[in-house]
């Protein structure tokens, strides 16, 4: 115990609060006020006390009463024989993403790591935080050793990725807080080159903390990888396929391996990965390192499948040699097919053709609608998504269908073609006003920028399905937003692409028409995609994401149409689609059609049902982060000094002309909880308490 | 002129029962009351308008002034025509320094409470005959002065009442920013009743009664004393704190007693001089004893200033 312990220092001073009240209510005596004063002279009277106690019982009832309750307070921080001088505080960072697997590294480091809290010295206070996807901390400094390094056995491997800065960031924030006269940071991991990077010029956070970096870096690392699979579906004479692309990551020699593509449990095929012509299979290549190359590569398969069930698979790469066998499996699905229907009011040929049984078997219906043939609407008949162009709004007929269609909740594609000002007055009614200058662009065009994460646009942020940079304009109705957003714009800097807020039911308006004579998308090979990704979108399909990373956050959006107060979150088996053993399902509540949570730290499928459904509402792939497969490390990264950390020079100075270790504050052996809880604390703060009653009751007394 | 009989006079003012009542109103009018009913005669009876000729009734005119007496006589019907005395404006100042405050054990009230008391007494003497009254004072914690615009109005009366009522006395050096508020504020040529104790230093206080006169004014002050201050009748050492610095002294007042009034006396003698060279009647007030002497000097000034 120390005078200088903020506790009991503002103890100390409590301790003149009574003795202030006590002598600040006495009154003085012969104290008399007086107009003329400036008449009288000081006179050398010998001078009453009247700071004096009066009552010196009260008096001491309020000290002892005082003193009783500071006593009380500072209990837990009295020397005893099970306190401790702390001479060092130290947080352990242990790395629990997935390249810290490598070669077992994650078990050498929690096993030695649980090894070193339970023999260190006790002058030493020890934290732990484990590295996932995000920073969690396992063990205060205040918390016991034993507690600690159970904590640290009971770790599981996990398959996420976090960047160092997160944990870095913690564990000064803890030390922040800490007794020891020397601080430390302890980095157990296999120090990934790219975990380095995130936060690289952040502000200095670790001043005067030391930082050990406690593992040697692997070499001669020997990796084979799957990352990012790609599924689709594509119909090809009339059948329903599957086509899935993975990337192979390669590094260090690699013996023969396999990749096995499996469907529900059900392997459908097998692909040798030669270790010579490893390299030569590969579509694109990339050397990260001289002596350790990283060559990439993408492995493909189809098969046939049902469309009208769930496509649930993994890929897994089996072969003799690999330090990470974490990233050798990926998780892939695909919803099944909902057939759906349009109508088309639309003189395009390429619209037509685009959405013919022959181009879009089993994925939409079409049903055109000649210039003078009637448009009739019934619960049966109804279509999904209405596409029309706008010189068809000339018809009044034309007008109310669309309006009454949007307010039903269904989706409306309109390609602007013409205006005239019962169009304009449409388009206005639609939150979309027409400029008065239709002056056209002299040169063709192309997108000048896409609101990529539009759900219509994302799939096209690869070029898998094609580049949509390769589309030019030629012609386009010049169009403003008055209450809609603006999705694409052409080079000249107008919107050629909005979503209404019209109605309950989407409205994406197309500022040209698909005619040669505005655009030369519909022979680009984005077309067909991009055509059925839109239709898709205003038909109201859920369009949240699917693929996540393990222990990602994840904000699901209920799907038009669904209604539920809860969702369940829970393993998936593919074979039988059903709940897998092994994770605790998860249920959240929704709120506003929202659910909030975070994925379990494995990868694998998760299902979502919405309130206990048996059937499922989404599958979920959650996939390891490439990044993790890159096993390139840095075990003298200079981002450490950008973030302030001491020199061993400076920090050994410090530790030197800093006070002795036994001069500072101690910490306790025991937890303050532990402390409060012991009887002794009790009994003095209850007595403490008694007295300052009775000092009441008698004070009330005396003033009476 | 109004007949004052002194010890009528004494004997309807009871120091115990003005310090039993606790507004000024009742205060003011307990003393109007008394000093009124000791006269032979009302001094205010037909004072503020005067008699001036007869002249015949016209039909409209007010019964009230027909002359029933005459037409008793004579069986004519005639109006007595008044003249109206002129307006006087009064401007009532009250001191609220912190050494106001202070009342000693044979007081009826603080020299303040005191000073209110014969100011709404003057007051309402003077609504009474027509003068437009007025009034200016300190109020903490403000800076800035009170002032009530002269009026003749009935209502003047509660307006002043109101101010006075609950009005502290705190602060120094008070006297003699009243007393350059005094020289900006009036214009016209006023009366000026002035209540204060004086305890400040004379400097700054002769200077302003000065230009006071130079403008014309007539000023009345009414310095209201305790007996404690006139007679320092203290005789056990006790702490003495300044009522308006705070400041302490330790005093043996057998000792300290002969200097004491010494020095009083020349405190005392110095604005008795000042007033005198000034030619402005000085009334020493004592808060012990009845204040009839203040309302004589003012009733005697008031009609010399007629």
């Amino acid at each position: 115990m120390s005078l200088l312990f903020p506790i009991m220092a503002f103890g100390s001073l409590l301790v003149g609060v009574p003795i202030y009240l006590h002598l600040r209510r006495r009154d003085e005596k012969n104290l008399v006020e007086f107009p003329t004063l400036r008449f009288l002279d000081d006179q050398p009277v010998a001078r009453a006390r009247p700071m004096w106690p009066r009552n010196w019982p009260l008096m001491l009832l309020r000290i002892i009463s005082m003193l009783l309750l500071i006593a009380a307070f500072t209990w837990p921080y009295f020397n005893n024989e099970q306190t401790v001088l702390v001479e060092e505080s130290r947080v352990y960072i242990l790395d629990n993403t997935l390249s810290a697997q490598t070669r077992a590294g994650f078990e050498k480091s929690r096993n030695r790591l649980a090894d070193e809290i339970e023999s260190s010295g006790v002058g030493i206070q020890v934290g732990v935080i484990e590295l996932g996807s995000t920073a969690q901390i396992m063990a205060r400094l205040a918390d016991g050793k034993q507690a600690a390094a159970l904590a640290v056995r009971n770790m599981a491997p996990h398959s996420e990725r976090g960047d160092f800065v997160d944990a870095f960031r913690t564990a000064a924030e803890m030390l922040s807080d800490s007794l020891g006269a020397k601080r430390r940071i302890v980095l157990l991991s296999d120090c990934q080159a790219n975990q380095w990077l995130l936060d690289a010029n952040s502000p200095p956070f670790l001043k005067n903390i030391e930082v050990e970096i406690a593992n040697a870096p692997e070499i001669d690392i020997a990796n084979l990888a799957l990352s990012t699979p790609r599924a689709r579906r594509v119909t090809r004479d009339g059948d329903s396929w599957v086509e899935v692309g993975v990337t192979v990551t390669l590094q260090g020699d690699q013996g023969p391996s396999e990749i096995i593509f499996r469907d529900r449990g059900r392997e459908v095929e097998r692909v040798q990965l030669e270790p010579a012509s490893n390299k030569d299979d590969t579509t694109s290549g990339q050397t990260d390192v001289a002596d350790n190359p990283i060559t990439y590569g993408t492995a493909f398969a189809q098969w046939k499948v049902n469309p009208s069930e769930w496509t649930a698979g993994d890929i897994t790469l089996e072969g003799d040699t690999d330090d990470l066998a974490g990233d050798n499996r990926v998780f892939f699905s695909l919803a099944p097919v909902r057939k759906g229907k349009v109508e088309l009011i639309v003189d395009s040929l390429f619209l037509r053709r685009a959405l013919s049984p022959e181009v879009m078997s089993n994925r939409w219906d079409t049903h055109n609608v000649l210039e003078d043939s009637p448009i009739i609407r019934s619960a049966v008949t109804a279509p999904d998504v209405l596409c029309l162009e706008s010189h068809r709004l000339q018809s009044a007929d034309v007008r109310s269908t669309v309006r009454s269609d949007l307010s039903a909740g269904r989706g409306v594609i309109l390609f602007v073609d013409k205006i005239t000002p019962l169009i304009s007055g449409f388009l206005r009614e639609m939150g979309i006003e027409t400029q008065a200058s239709q002056q056209q662009p002299t040169e063709p065009g192309t997108f000048r920028y896409v609101y990529a994460e539009h759900p219509i646009f994302a799939p096209f942020r690869t070029t898998e399905f094609g580049d949509l940079a390769e589309v030019d304009f030629t012609n386009y109705r010049r169009l403003k937003v008055k209450d809609a957003t603006s999705l694409a714009f052409s080079e000249a800097g107008d919107p050629l692409i909005f979503e209404s807020n019209a109605g309950p039911g989407r409205l994406i308006v197309f500022a040209f028409a698909f005619d040669r004579s505005d655009t030369n998308w519909p022979i680009q090979p984005t077309f067909i995609p991009f055509l059925d990704q839109t239709l898709q979108y205003v038909r109201g399909e859920s369009t949240t994401e699917t693929f996540f990373e393990p222990g990602e956050s994840v904000v699901w959006e209920l799907p038009a149409g669904t209604q539920a107060e809860n969702i369940v979150v829970a393993p998936l088996d593919p074979s039988t689609m059903g709940i897998a053993d092994g994770i605790d399902p998860i249920i959240v509540e929704v709120d506003d059609r929202k659910a909030r949570f975070a994925l379990p730290p494995q990868s694998g499928h998760f299902s979502i049902r919405y309130d206990l459904a048996d059937s499922l509402g989404a599958i979920l792939d959650v996939n390891p982060s490439p990044l993790e497969s890159e096993l390139v490390y840095e075990t003298e990264p200079r981002v450490l000094e950008n973030w302030g950390r001491s020199p061993d020079d400076a920090a050994s100075e410090l530790t030197r002309t800093d006070k002795p270790a036994s001069d500072r504050p101690t910490a306790i052996s025991l937890s303050k909880m532990e402390a409060l809880q012991q009887m002794n604390w009790w009994y003095i703060l209850s007595a403490a308490m008694a007295l300052l009653m009775v000092e009441t009751i008698w004070g009330v007394q005396q003033d009476k | 002129m109004a007949v004052l009989e002194h010890d009528r006079l004494i004997e309807r003012f009871d120091p115990k029962v003005m310090s039993l009542l606790h507004t000024l109103d009742m205060k003011a009018r307990y003393l109007v009351e008394g000093f009124l009913d000791g006269m032979h005669r009302s001094p205010f009876h037909g004072i503020s308008v005067e008699f001036s000729e007869y002249r015949d009734y016209q039909p409209g005119d007010d019964l009230r002034h027909l002359d029933w007496q005459l037409y008793a006589r004579s069986n004519r019907l005639c109006i007595k025509k008044y003249t109206q005395e002129t307006n006087v404006r009064v401007y009532v100042v009250i001191d609220t320094s912190g050494s106001m405050k202070y009342r000693g054990s044979k007081a009826w009230g603080s020299k303040l409470e005191v000073s209110k008391t014969l100011a709404v007494a003057l007051t309402s003497m003077m609504l009474r005959q027509n003068d437009a009254v007025g009034l200016l004072t300190h109020r903490e914690p403000s800076d800035a002065a009170t002032f009530i615009r002269p009026s003749q109005k009935q209502s003047q009366f509660n307006t002043i009442i109101q101010q006075l009522q609950d009005l502290p006395a705190a602060g120094s050096g008070r006297l003699s920013d009243l007393l350059q508020h005094m020289i900006r504020l009036i214009h016209r040529r006023s009366i000026v009743l002035f209540f204060s104790d004086l305890q400040e230093e004379s400097a700054g206080i002769t200077e302003a009664f000065q230009q006071l006169k130079f403008l014309g004014h007539e000023c009345m002050i009414f310095q209201v004393l305790d007996r404690d201050e006139l007679e320092f009748p203290f005789s056990e050492p006790a702490v003495f704190r300044d009522l308006e610095n705070g400041e302490r002294r330790m005093i043996d007042p057998t000792g300290a007693r002969t200097n004491y009034l010494k020095r009083f006396d020349a405190f005392m003698a110095e604005y008795r001089d000042l007033f005198h060279s000034l030619e402005m009647p000085h009334c020493v007030v004592r808060t012990d004893t009845e204040p009839w002497e203040a309302l004589t000097l003012f009733l005697k000034e008031r009609r010399r200033l007629m």
